[in-house]
């Protein structure tokens, strides 16, 4: 038994007039758009692969030009970028493992600010701490005397002064290894190692409107 | 292709079911996707990542559930946008936990994608799997290299997109076996209803279903609303049913307060409901059916049946009894017969005509009701016990209504007797054979002209004996319906002669006293046999003329009257009860009787006022003497009768001695009656 034909409950009384349905439809359609647009955006620098410096004269002469390089000997420069997640990462790899012996180890700095704050001056302290050369340098000096325009990355000059490895530290992005020792290693010993990508964040204007053209990530240097 | 869109697109109709299980499940969804907030801002401080982009890109996402919500009437579509945004937030915890973690947090978007089948929508899962792929397609627009230089292998690439696929079609299996079984099962289980209901709703009796709190719930069969009129949801069923007599739905409504407020056991509150409706020219009956929950009621359903045509088909079988009896009751007295209905239908005249209460009308119904009784019109008798029962509660007043009724089964009665006997013949004479003989020989004769005068006039009287036979037959009839034996009835009418119109209003009201002798006055068989009597009680039945006064008389061997008592109910109603003459007047009081109980035949205590209100009308008193376990006589005496102008009374002989002492009455009224009979008296023999 149950209430009889014609004595249904009505159709739910619709309180919403069509003139509210069709700016809901509008504004849903403006909205789902929007979030796509703005997902990808923020997918974007996650998965792009950074350009890496060609391995060419000019980066060589810049090598050859660290602070304590010596002929005859080894130089790796970690570039690291201030605020950025995978620079930190790296960075905090570094300090953990220290500074090898049997080459000149640098930290290239990237820092917003034109002068040294604090911050970096800790970050300095940390890695001559651990046996690391440092220098903190502006994005516009970095992409000026390194021509980089991404971090994080690892260049290796062998001790001729050549550079033999310019790349990522990882094979992929968000990875949890660090692979600068197998590089470092593999390079020394004369095996052919592929550079890997540079999965990190963008340093110079151009590659950050470029991977970045809404502006979500670098809108401010300070909120990456 | 139109099968799967067919399995992924829902059936338009939205039932109830799936209407209240979508609105509470759309709003548990915008709270479990609000809550993401807090849940991003820990991520966040935990990864490091932006606080603020936390807290402007997760409101961004909840902007469209918030705007859906509003905006859109149907939940599947809000179910859709919830799809959509399930993605989107499966996107800003991979974006918010960026780092060593960031790869575990895409299994979110797997978990996302199962819990999406609870709301059983295909399109909800589908809607999601198409934004990851329209956010991908976004993002090839934005970065073209992007999608494939991660140096992910395409095969990679094909796997996890066949997860994603390979779950969404999973859940979406899911979805819709959740859809078909769980809420689909409400439109079987309404369509199984349906046509259950299309029997219930073709069979003579109606379903109502009535909540704790009287109000109506929607389960009914048809039928209801065609008896009562168009259904009213939550509606008391008192305030429902209109037209119902006056009283019954403060009836019904005390009666349900009782029900519901578990103090009296159940079936005993439920029986102080109704049973019976009557709604104009229409009769229901009204079955309770308690539905129990826990042991406590929780529903009641009604069963109401019509019965109309039943009430009447009854009615005419009981009119067809009575008219049985009264044919039965024709063939063997039929001037006795229409002579109770003579007075029966003057009684009815009265009882309509009367204005008011009063004694006199508790007689004349209770005179009605004890010979309708003898006479086996049951009906009429039972009407009248309940115009007894009636006036007890209205202050001996009659309603309008019952006096119409009343009058409408009398004139129904009187139709049907008129269709059996034909209309009464008042103009002529019965005479028996033998006394057409004994006439003629008497005019061949030397008899004396007024002789013959005399016995021609009484023609028109009645023996007595013939009435008291009559009221033996009701003794016995009486003694049978209370189940005692026939009693012996000795009737010596001592050749006295009524004039029948006349007595017949006493003889009317006699049978009270009839009644009385049988049912208080004879004992039962074991009472008799214990005080040493026979089984079988005795009447006796006595007319007689001794020196011109004339007495009727009923006497019986039973236990007496019981003195102690009657003292006691007369002391009880304030009546002098000090001498055994205040006792008896007592006796003849309105109301006091010695049972404790009414019952068809006595017990309200009026039949022995009636009589004698009879008798003393027609100038006669009462005379009653009874003895403890020997029984009592009830004497009716009218002193000097053969005196009177117009003789209602005949001794058996000619009253020579009477007239020659001057009895002029008896010979002026012979003188006068012997013209007109001679004129146009037409015998039977």
């Amino acid at each position: 038994m149950s209430a009889p034909r014609g004595a249904e409950p009505a159709a739910r009384p619709s309180n919403t007039r069509p003139g509210r349905r069709a700016l809901g439809v509008a504004m849903l359609s403006i909205w789902a758009v929007a979030v796509l647009v703005v997902g990808a955006a923020l997918m974007a620098p996650h998965v792009v692969a950074l350009p890496v410096p060609a391995p060419d004269a000019r980066l060589a002469l810049a090598m050859r030009s660290l602070p304590g390089a010596t002929a005859g000997r080894w130089s790796a420069l970690h570039v690291l970028y201030e605020g950025c997640g995978c620079s930190a990462r790296v960075l905090a790899h570094l300090m953990a493992r220290r500074a090898r012996t049997d080459l000149n180890e640098q930290v290239l700095f990237v820092r917003d600010a034109p002068h040294a704050d604090p911050g970096v001056e800790m970050t300095a302290v940390r890695a001559r701490g651990a046996g690391f050369g440092f220098e903190s340098v502006t994005p516009g000096e970095l992409e000026q005397r390194y021509q980089i325009e991404a971090v994080p990355l690892l260049v290796l000059a062998d001790a001729a002064g050549h550079i033999r490895y310019s790349g990522g530290y990882t094979d992929k992005s968000g990875a949890v290894e660090v692979d600068d020792v197998p590089i470092i290693d593999g390079v020394r010993s004369g095996r052919s190692v592929e550079a890997r990508p540079v999965f990190g964040c963008a340093v110079s204007s151009r590659m950050q409107e470029a991977i970045d053209p809404l502006r979500i990530k670098y809108s401010r240097r300070n909120e990456r | 292709m139109k099968r799967v869109l067919s399995y992924l697109a829902l059936p338009a109709e939205i039932s109830d079911f799936e209407r209240q299980y979508l609105a509470r499940l759309n709003r548990i969804a915008l709270v479990f996707f609000a809550c993401h907030l807090p849940l991003f801002v820990c991520v966040a401080l935990l990864a490091g990542t932006s606080i603020v982009q936390t807290l402007i890109l997760t409101p961004l996402v909840l902007v469209g559930p918030f705007i859906a919500s509003r905006t859109m009437t149907n939940p599947r579509h809000l179910s859709v946008v919830f799809g959509f945004t399930a993605m989107c937030m499966g996107g800003l915890l991979v974006h918010f936990g960026k780092g060593p973690m960031q790869i575990e947090m895409h299994f979110y978007f797997f978990t996302l994608i199962a819990l999406l089948a609870v709301f059983g929508n295909p399109m909800a899962i589908v809607t999601a799997a198409i934004t990851v792929a329209l956010h991908h397609l976004v993002l090839f627009l934005i970065l073209p290299s992007s999608v494939f230089n991660y140096r992910a292998s395409l095969w990679a690439v094909g796997v996890h997109a066949a997860f994603v696929v390979l779950e969404s079609v999973a859940a979406c299996f899911v979805a819709r076996s959740f859809f078909d079984n769980v809420i689909g099962l409400e439109k079987i289980v309404k369509k199984r209803t349906d046509d259950l209901r299309l029997v219930l709703d073709n069979v003579g009796q109606g379903f109502l279903t009535i909540n704790l709190d009287g109000s109506l719930l929607p389960e009914r069969s048809a039928i209801v609303d065609t008896w009562f009129g168009p259904f009213v949801p939550g509606k008391v069923i008192w305030e429902y049913v209109a037209g119902l007599e006056a009283g019954v739905p403060e009836w019904f409504h005390l009666g349900w307060e009782s029900v519901v407020e578990d103090v009296l056991p159940l079936d005993v509150a439920i029986g102080q409901l109704p049973r019976r409706w009557k709604i104009g020219p229409r009769s229901f009956s009204l079955d309770y059916r308690p539905v129990l929950a826990d042991g406590k009621l929780s529903k009641m359903v009604l069963v109401i049946s019509d019965i109309t045509a039943e009430l009447e088909r009854e009615r005419f079988e009981a009119e067809q009894r009575d008219f049985l009896r009264a044919f039965e009751q024709i063939a063997k007295d039929k001037k006795g017969f229409q002579g109770f209905f003579a007075e029966g239908s003057e009684i009815v005249s009265r009882i309509i005509g009367a204005e008011g209460g009063g004694s006199e009308l508790r007689r004349q119904v209770h005179t009605l009701k004890g010979n309708c009784a003898l006479f086996g019109l049951s009906r009429l008798a039972a009407f009248c016990h309940d115009l007894e029962s009636g006036m007890a509660e209205e202050n001996g007043a009659i309603s309008t209504a019952d006096r119409a009724r009343l009058g409408e089964m009398w004139g129904t009665f009187g139709a049907q007797l008129r269709a059996l006997v034909g209309r009464e013949h008042t103009s002529l004479v019965e005479v028996e054979r033998a006394e057409y003989a004994s006439i003629l020989a008497a005019l061949a004769g030397d008899v004396a002209r007024e002789e013959i005068a005399w016995r021609i006039r009484s023609w028109e009287f009645e023996a007595a004996d013939r009435s008291l036979s009559r009221l033996a037959d009701q003794a016995r009839a009486i003694a049978g319906r209370l189940g005692k034996p026939a009693p012996t009835i000795a009737i010596e009418a001592n050749g006295v002669h009524l004039l029948p119109e006349r007595w017949a209003e006493f003889w009317s009201a006699f049978t009270h006293a009839v009644r009385n002798a049988v049912d208080h006055g004879l004992e039962t068989p074991e009472e008799r046999a214990s005080a040493g009597k026979p089984a079988k009680g005795a009447l006796q039945l006595r007319t007689s003329l001794e020196n011109d006064d004339f007495t009727i008389e009923i006497s019986d061997d039973g236990r007496g009257i019981d003195w102690q008592l009657l003292r006691q109910r007369a002391s009880t109603m304030g009546l002098p009860c000090a001498t055994e003459h205040d006792l008896i007047e007592a006796m003849f009081h309105d109301g006091v009787t010695t049972r404790c109980q009414v019952s068809e035949f006595s017990g309200r205590g009026i039949g022995m006022g009636a009589v004698r209100a009879v008798c003393e009308r027609m100038g006669g008193a009462v005379h009653v003497a009874s003895t403890s376990g020997a029984g009592t006589t009830v004497r009716f005496f009218w002193k000097d009768m053969l005196r009177r102008m117009d003789p209602i009374v005949l001794g058996p002989r000619f009253p020579a001695v009477a007239l020659a002492q001057g009895a002029a009455p008896i010979a002026n009224s012979v003188a006068a009656a012997v013209a007109p009979l001679e004129a146009s008296a037409v015998m039977r023999t």
